[in-house]
């Protein structure tokens, strides 16, 4: 036994390694921080503060990347302008002939981005509004141009948005002119990439990519992207499908916060049907 | 290691989180962020030892975690990690200015920064159909080139200090 006792003591930076190591993998295995619940709250309301009173610095290569692009982007409106307003007559004529509904309105909560943390390419933006404003875990969040993501914690004056740029987020998604449902996720890079879309599908680049009706996690019909790229994979029977994310993450300022939390009852209904399954071909 | 080392040294890491994290975005090129806790981490481990290094860097990261929403234990792991190893350059009796003023704090931090990096991004990109090689090679060496050069700031500092003693 003592022996025992000096090995592990002539070791112990080993052996303490050894053990942390053990309860960091047992505690990554337990799962999100989120989990921590008031704690959380008090570390988001606490943050936003602090990014509120810094968010006056500017980022020198940000806002010379930002006055580029906002340069080309009013050379493209001036274009657009004019396209737009002929088609908005056309369009206003073409619904009274029809005599389309009007689609019903989303409650939206605008709100200001006070903060963007960026920890090793995962992207989070903290926005000036909180539970005291209705805000909710699980909301929607977008802009004029589609999703930006979901709001993942709130204090009562400030909330923490998870982008769609996360390894984490899957997004029940479909294509616009096709209806073919599939799954987006982030390539890692700059881009998304649609799942799931079988190669006996056809598949054009331009096409839109919008969230699901299928989704109970994000409201139907939000812009996501439009398909970059159709490649077609030989080692796969679905197609690899690279979308262009229709916001700009990084030139993010106003954003709407959807008042609509999800259908929880749904959620929790397929999630006890996903853990029955697992328990199941565990048992087997 | 004293306990009020020890507190100093929690009081460090507590401040460098939040200054990464409200900076975060300032700090930012091209999406890639420095790693300041890294730098704490590895200046504790050569200054005190391995089996300092390792309990502050697996402390440090478990913070870390619970203020970047990280998944609990990831950093803890990969910072604890980094400690372990900056640890194997410790030299006993060497003073703090001497640890840091030397190239080595910059070259150990190197090493470290690309270890660390690399069990990350293979835990991060692990669920994901994100490539792990094509990842880490864009994101993992830039960052931890990124900490290094953040590196070079302490050093020049220490080693001033030290040569004004001198």
């Amino acid at each position: 036994m003592q022996r025992v006792v000096e090995w592990l003591y002539r070791y112990r930076e080993h052996v303490v390694a050894a053990l942390l190591a053990v309860i960091a993998l047992s505690l990554m295995s337990y799962g999100n921080v989120t989990q921590l619940g008031g704690f959380r709250a008090l570390v988001i309301g606490g943050l936003g503060m602090l990014q509120e009173a810094f968010a006056w610095i500017p980022n020198p290569v940000a806002l010379q990347k930002e006055n580029r692009v906002l340069r080309q982007i009013n050379m493209e409106l001036l274009q657009e302008t004019m396209v737009l307003r002929r088609a908005g007559i056309e369009n206003e004529r073409l619904r009274r002939m029809l005599d389309l509904r009007q689609h019903s309105k989303l409650p939206l909560l605008a709100a200001s981005v006070v903060g963007k943390t960026v920890f090793r390419t995962r992207q989070f933006i903290t926005l000036d509004r909180g539970s005291r404003d209705g805000i909710r875990v699980g909301m929607n969040v977008v802009t004029d141009a589609g999703l930006v993501g979901t709001i993942i914690g709130t204090s009562s004056h400030y909330s923490a948005v998870q982008t769609l740029f996360n390894r984490d987020v899957r997004v029940s998604a479909r294509l616009l002119s096709t209806r073919d449902e599939g799954i987006i996720a982030w390539d890692g890079f700059e881009y998304l990439l649609l799942h799931n879309i079988p190669k006996t599908h056809r598949v054009t680049v331009g096409d839109t990519v919008v969230t699901s009706s299928l989704s109970t996690r994000y409201v139907s019909d939000i812009p996501i992207g439009i398909v970059r790229s159709v490649a077609n994979d030989p080692s796969s029977m679905f197609y690899r499908i690279v979308v262009e994310p229709a916001v700009e993450f990084w030139r993010l300022e106003e954003v709407f916060v959807i008042l609509q939390s999800p259908p929880l009852e749904q959620i929790e209904l397929e999630r006890s049907l996903q853990q029955y399954i697992e328990r199941r071909i565990g048992g087997k | 290691m004293t306990i009020r080392e020890y507190g100093l040294y929690v009081v460090i890491a507590l401040v460098t989180i939040l200054v990464g994290t409200v900076a975060s975005n300032l700090l930012s090129i091209g999406g890639i962020t420095p790693d300041l806790l890294l730098l704490v981490v590895v200046a504790l481990a050569l200054d005190k030892g391995q089996l300092a290094g390792v309990v502050f860097g697996f402390g440090a990261g478990l913070m870390f975690d619970v203020f970047s929403t990280d998944v609990l234990g990831s950093n803890a792991l990969v910072k604890m990690l980094a400690g372990y190893i900056a640890g194997f350059f410790w030299r006993e009796g060497a003073t703090i200015g001497e640890s840091i003023g030397s190239l080595r704090y910059v070259t150990v931090t190197l090493l470290c920064a690309l270890v660390h990096n690399a069990v990350y991004y293979l835990l991060y990109t692990r669920p994901a159909d994100i490539p792990f090689v094509e990842f880490y090679l864009k994101n993992g060496i830039a960052a931890a080139l990124y900490t290094t050069a953040l590196a070079l700031l302490p050093f020049f500092y220490a080693s001033r200090r030290r040569d004004e003693a001198y």
